[in-house]
C-alpha cells in the first residue's frame, strides 16, 4: 500500500508543476500589455510613465525567466502575490472568504449525497416502477437546469410567497448558527441538487448491478432479512463508483459555487475570483485558479488513495 | 545461384512485460529463396507470429538482423522503410478485424494503388481494382460492399487482393486459414499457390497445423517456444521428422483412414508448454521430452545439419 | 474465377440511404424519450435558424412605455427592463445557444479527438508527454478554465466560443484516447503500417473513422455543456454582452432586483435553457444507449 501512495505522489508531482507553469504562461499570453489594458480599460486616459512605474511595480519589466522564479519561489513560501485591483496581499483577501465557500462546499456536498443516495437506491430497488421513473426525471433534470437559475427561483418564491430573503451579511458559524444557515442552506440546496444529479444515477445503475450478482442472491435465498441484505452487502460494493463520481464531479462544485455565490451575493471565493476576472485582475485570477487546481489534484490523490483502500485490486496492479 | 529473397540472421526479440522478460524469438535463423514457401509451424505462443512481425519490422527486433531483397530493413529509417514495404506485404489470421470496417472492398483495396502511385486516375483505379477482385475469386460488385456484409472467406480473399495490389515480392501469410472453415480453407491455400504460380510469389507461411502447411510449402521450420527445433523439406520433415518434438506434431495429425488411424503409435507430450518468461534450461523441450537426457538439460543444442538441406536443434538427432 | 463460395453469399447490401432511415425509425420505436429529445433539439435548431421571421418584435428595441411589463396579449411573456419583448428575445437567445454549443461541441470534439488518438497511435514517449499536459488541464473545472481564458481574451462571442472550446479539448482527448488504444491493437492498423502508409494517414483515415461511436456521444455530451456554460458565463457577465439576446444575459439584468416586480423575467430564460439542455441530455443518453450498451453507466 505504501508503494501505492508513493507512486501517487510522484505522478502528482508533475502535473502540479504543469499546472503552476501552465498558469504561469497562460497569463502572459495576454494579447496587449495586461497593464495598459486594466489601466487604460477603466475608461481613463493613462500616460506611459504611469504604465511604466506600474509595470514595474508588478516586477514585469523584469525577463521572463526572472519572473518566472521569482513566481515559483513565491509559491514555494506560500507567498501569492498582491492584488492588482486592490493591492492587498492575495493570501488575505482568500483568508477572508475561505471559510464561507468551504462552508458552503461542505453544505452543498452534505446535501447532494443525502439526495443521492438514498433516491438512487430507491430507484435501483423498485426499477422500472413509476418511483424509478420519477427519480430519473428528477435526476436529468438536475443535470441540465443551471444551477444559478435554481438560486433565483428559491429567491423568487421565498420572495413571492413568503415575503423573505435570506440575510445579506454574512455570519460565521460560529457566531450565529441559526442565522449562517438559514442564510447558507438556499446556495447549498441549489448547488446540491446538481451535484447529486449524476451521483443519483451512479448509485442507481451500481446498485442495480450490486444487486444482480450472485452473492446477493446467495444471501436472499439464505433468507436473510432484505434490508440487512442492502446495508451490508450491496450498498458496500456500491459505493466505489459513487465514490468516483462524488471525487470527480467536486470540480463541478467548485465551478457551481462561483455563479451560485454570485445570485446569492455571497461574498466568497467564487465571487472574488469572477471579480478578479471582470478587474483583469491578473494576479489575482492567476492565484485563485492555481488554488481550484491544486485542490483538485490533491482531493483527486485522496480518492484514489481510498479507492486504492477499498478495493485492494487495484494497489497491485 | 543467386542470393535469397528473404534472409534472416540471429533474430531475437524480447518484451518486457511488467518485471518479466518474455523471451518471445531466441536465435531464429532461415532464409528464403525467391519463388519458395517456407511454412513456420509451431504452437501457439512459439513466437512464430512474432517472428514474422519481426521481418515485417511491425516489431523492431531487439537484436538481429532481416535481410530483403539485399537490404538489412533493421537499420533503415522510416521513410526508406515505407518504400520496400511495398515489396513484402502480410495477410493476417484474423478476417474480422483485418479489414478497416469504414471502408469498402474497393476503398480497401485501391487505397495502396494510390498511395504507392502504382496506378494514377480514379478510373484506372477502378479499374484495376475490378481486376484484383477477379483474381481473388470475388466479383467486382464487391467493391462496394462492407466488410461487414462478407462472410469469412469472402473478407480474407479481399486481404489477399489488397496485399497484391502492392506487387510485392514476399507475402507473411500469418495463419491466413486458421479462422476459416475447413471447407474454405482448402479454396484459400488453392488461390495462394495460383496467384504464386501466376505472379511469382516468395511466401513465408505461419500456421499451427502441420496438415495445413504440408500442401503449400516447398520446405518446413518447426519452432518450440522461441527456437526453431527442425527445419528441412517438405518430404523430409513428414516421412523423415528427426526432431522429437516434430514427431509428437505429426503424430498428432489425424490420419483420414479410420482403421491406420487406430493402429498407429500416438505420442503423447506430457506437460504444458512453459511460459516464455521462464523458459527451462538446456534444450527448452527437454521437460516435455520423452527421449531426453541428462545433457538436454545443461546444454542448448544448436541448429545443426544432418543431411544438406535438413536441420535440427537435438543432441540425438544425429544418432 | 468464381468459386462456389461466391454463389452462397452474406447478405445483399442494402444502400446507405435505406439503413439510414432503418436506423432512425428504430431508434424512435425503442427510445421515445431520445426521439423526444432528438425533437426538441431539432425545434430548437429551426428556431435559432428562422428567429426573424417567427419573431413579433425586434430583439434589440427597446419601448420604455412597456417597461416590466407582465404577459400580456401584446407581449405573450412580458417584456424587461428595457422595454424589449422577452419572447422575441428567447428566440433569439436561441440562435446564441445553439451558435455557441455546436461550434464549441465540434471543434472541442474533434480537436480533442485527433489529439487523443494521436497519442494512442504513437504510444511510447509521446503518448506520455500528451497525457501528462492533458491531465494538467484537466485539473481545472470546466467554468475556470473558461474564465481563465476569458480573463485573458476579454468577452464577446468570439472570446466566449474559445473559451468555452479549451476545456472541452483534453477532455475529448480523454475519452478518444482509450476508445483508440483498442483501435490500435486491431489487424488492420498493422495491414496499414506493413502497406507502408505514413503516420497521418493511418490516423485520419484507419483510426478516428472508428472512435465514431464515443465521439458522437461527446459531441451530445459536450453540447449540453458548452450550452450551460455560454449561459454562465453570460450571467456572470463575462459571456456574451449587451445587447445580445443570450438566455444567461436576460437572467443577469433580472437577478435579485426584479425579482418580486417582474418574475417572468427571471422565470422564462431559466426555462429556455433547461429544456435545452435537457433535450440535448435525453437525447445523448439515448444515443449512447443505442450506439453502445456497454457504455451504459448511467
Amino acid at each position: 500500500m505504501t508503494k501505492y501512495i508513493v507512486k501517487r505522489i510522484l505522478l502528482m508531482i508533475p502535473t502540479l508543476l504543469g499546472v503552476a507553469v501552465l498558469i504561469f504562461f497562460l497569463m502572459r499570453v495576454v494579447p496587449g500589455d495586461i497593464v495598459e489594458l486594466r489601466m487604460a480599460g477603466e475608461g481613463a486616459a493613462v500616460s506611459q510613465e504611469s504604465i511604466a512605474i506600474e509595470r514595474a511595480r508588478l516586477g514585469l519589466d523584469r525577463p521572463l525567466w526572472q519572473q518566472f522564479l521569482s513566481y515559483m519561489g513565491g509559491l514555494a513560501r506560500f507567498d501569492l502575490g498582491t492584488s492588482m485591483w486592490t493591492g492587498a496581499p492575495i493570501l488575505e483577501e482568500i483568508k477572508l472568504r475561505f471559510a464561507l465557500s468551504m462552508q458552503l462546499a461542505i453544505m452543498s456536498t452534505i446535501i447532494a449525497v443525502a439526495l443521492a443516495i438514498p433516491l438512487g437506491v430507491i430507484a435501483a430497488l423498485k426499477q422500472d416502477t413509476w418511483i424509478d421513473y420519477v427519480v430519473r426525471l428528477f435526476s436529468i433534470a438536475g443535470l441540465a437546469t443551471p444551477s444559478f437559475w435554481l438560486g433565483i427561483l428559491f429567491i423568487l418564491v421565498l420572495l413571492v410567497f413568503f415575503k423573505w430573503l435570506p440575510p445579506m451579511v454574512y455570519t460565521p458559524f460560529w457566531v450565529d448558527p441559526w442565522q449562517n444557515i438559514i442564510q447558507l442552506i438556499w446556495p447549498a440546496l441549489a448547488v446540491g441538487y446538481r451535484y447529486s444529479a449524476v451521483a443519483m444515477r451512479m448509485t442507481r445503475s451500481a446498485m442495480l448491478e450490486v444487486l444482480r450478482e450472485d452473492y446477493i442472491r446467495t444471501a436472499r435465498a439464505k433468507g436473510l432479512w432484505q434490508k440487512l441484505i442492502l446495508t451490508r452487502h450491496a450498498l458496500k460494493n456500491a459505493m466505489l463508483p459513487v465514490l468516483t463520481v462524488v471525487a470527480l464531479e467536486f470540480a463541478f462544485l467548485m465551478g457551481g459555487l462561483v455563479v451560485t455565490e454570485q445570485v446569492f451575493n455571497l461574498n466568497g471565493l467564487g465571487m472574488l475570483f469572477v471579480e478578479s476576472v471582470a478587474h483583469r485582475d491578473y494576479t489575482l485570477t492567476q492565484a485563485l485558479v492555481l488554488l481550484v487546481a491544486t485542490s483538485f489534484i490533491v482531493v483527486n490523490f485522496f480518492v484514489d488513495l481510498a479507492y486504492a483502500w477499498i478495493d485492494p485490486r487495484i494497489r497491485f496492479r | 545461384m543467386s542470393a535469397p529473397l528473404l534472409e534472416v540472421r540471429n533474430l531475437v526479440k524480447h518484451f518486457q512485460i511488467g518485471r518479466g522478460l518474455v523471451r518471445a524469438v531466441e536465435d531464429v535463423s532461415f532464409s528464403i529463396e525467391k519463388g519458395e514457401t517456407l511454412g513456420l509451424v509451431g504452437e501457439s505462443g512459439c513466437g512464430k507470429t512474432t517472428t514474422g512481425r519481426c521481418i515485417l519490422q511491425l516489431e523492431r527486433p531487439t537484436s538481429g538482423e532481416v535481410i530483403f531483397e539485399g537490404r538489412e530493413l533493421t537499420k533503415l529509417g522510416q521513410r526508406d522503410l515505407r518504400a520496400v514495404r511495398r515489396k513484402m506485404q502480410v495477410i493476417f489470421q484474423d478476417p474480422y478485424s483485418s479489414l478497416n470496417p469504414r471502408m469498402t472492398v474497393g476503398q480497401i483495396v485501391a487505397e495502396p494503388l494510390s498511395v504507392h502511385g502504382l496506378v494514377r486516375g480514379a478510373g484506372a483505379r477502378a479499374a484495376r481494382v475490378k481486376d484484383l477482385l477477379t483474381r481473388v475469386g470475388l466479383l467486382p460488385r464487391h467493391a462496394q460492399r462492407y466488410p461487414h456484409e462478407m462472410s469469412g472467406g469472402q473478407r480474407q480473399r479481399v486481404g489477399i487482393a489488397r496485399a497484391l495490389a502492392m506487387e510485392p515480392t514476399l507475402i507473411v501469410c500469418d495463419e491466413p486459414v486458421s479462422a476459416l472453415d475447413v471447407s474454405i480453407q482448402a479454396q484459400i491455400i488453392n488461390l495462394l499457390e495460383d496467384l504464386q504460380a501466376e505472379f511469382g510469389l516468395t511466401y513465408l507461411f505461419i500456421a499451427h497445423d502441420l496438415a495445413v502447411v504440408r500442401h503449400i510449402s516447398d520446405r518446413v521450420a518447426v519452432m518450440y517456444l522461441g527456437k526453431i527445433a527442425e527445419m528441412a523439406d517438405r518430404k523430409s520433415i513428414y516421412d523423415a521428422p528427426r526432431h522429437p518434438y516434430t514427431k509428437a506434431l505429426l503424430s498428432a495429425v489425424p490420419i483420414p483412414d479410420p482403421e491406420l488411424e487406430i493402429q498407429r503409435e500416438r505420442i503423447v507430450l506430457g506437460g504444458e508448454v512453459p511460459s516464455p518468461l521462464n523458459p527451462p534450461s538446456g534444450c527448452v523441450f527437454h521437460p516435455r521430452c520423452p527421449i531426453a537426457i541428462e545433457r538436454c538439460r545443461t546444454d542448448v543444442p544448436l541448429l545443426t545439419d544432418l543431411t544438406p538441406g535438413h536441420s535440427a536443434a537435438c543432441h540425438l538427432a544425429s544418432v | 474465377m468464381a468459386t462456389l463460395e461466391t454463389f452462397v453469399e452474406a447478405p445483399e447490401a442494402t444502400s446507405a440511404a435505406a439503413r439510414w432511415r432503418r436506423a432512425v425509425l428504430d431508434f424512435c420505436k425503442q427510445r421515445p424519450l431520445g426521439a423526444i429529445g432528438a425533437a426538441v433539439v431539432l425545434l430548437n435548431i429551426l428556431v435559432a435558424i428562422f428567429a426573424n421571421l417567427i419573431s413579433p418584435y425586434d430583439p434589440l428595441a427597446t419601448d420604455y412605455g412597456a417597461m416590466l411589463a407582465a404577459p400580456n396579449r401584446e407581449h405573450w411573456l412580458g417584456t424587461d427592463a428595457f422595454g424589449r419583448d422577452v419572447l422575441t428575445r428567447i428566440l433569439y437567445g436561441s440562435r446564441t445557444a445553439m451558435l455557441v454549443g455546436f461550434s464549441c461541441a465540434f471543434v472541442g470534439a474533434t480537436v480533442g479527438a485527433v489529439i487523443g488518438v494521436t497519442s494512442a497511435y504513437f504510444g511510447g514517449k509521446v503518448d506520455l508527454i500528451i497525457q501528462r499536459v492533458m491531465d494538467c488541464f484537466l485539473s481545472f473545472p470546466l467554468i475556470i478554465l473558461a474564465l481563465a481564458v476569458v480573463a485573458i481574451l476579454g468577452n464577446g462571442l468570439e472570446n466566449v466560443i474559445a473559451a468555452i472550446t479549451v476545456p472541452m479539448i483534453p477532455r475529448a482527448a480523454l475519452v478518444a484516447r482509450s476508445s483508440a488504444l483498442a483501435i490500435r491493437e486491431m489487424p488492420y492498423v498493422d495491414a496499414a503500417r506493413a502497406a507502408g502508409f505514413k503516420h497521418g494517414r493511418i490516423i485520419m483515415r484507419h483510426m478516428l473513422p472508428n472512435v465514431m461511436a464515443p465521439y458522437l456521444i461527446m459531441l451530445t455530451a459536450f453540447l449540453g455543456q458548452a450550452i450551460l456554460l455560454e449561459a454562465s458565463l453570460s450571467f456572470l457577465g463575462l459571456g456574451v454582452s449587451e445587447p445580445t439576446a443570450a438566455w444567461g444575459l436576460m437572467l443577469r439584468g433580472a437577478a435579485v432586483q426584479f425579482a418580486e416586480s417582474a418574475p417572468w423575467m427571471a422565470v422564462f430564460p431559466g426555462l429556455a435553457i433547461s429544456l435545452a439542455v435537457f433535450a440535448f441530455n435525453l437525447f445523448g443518453d439515448s444515443l449512447r444507449d443505442a450506439l453502445d450498451p456497454r457504455l451504459r453507466t448511467q
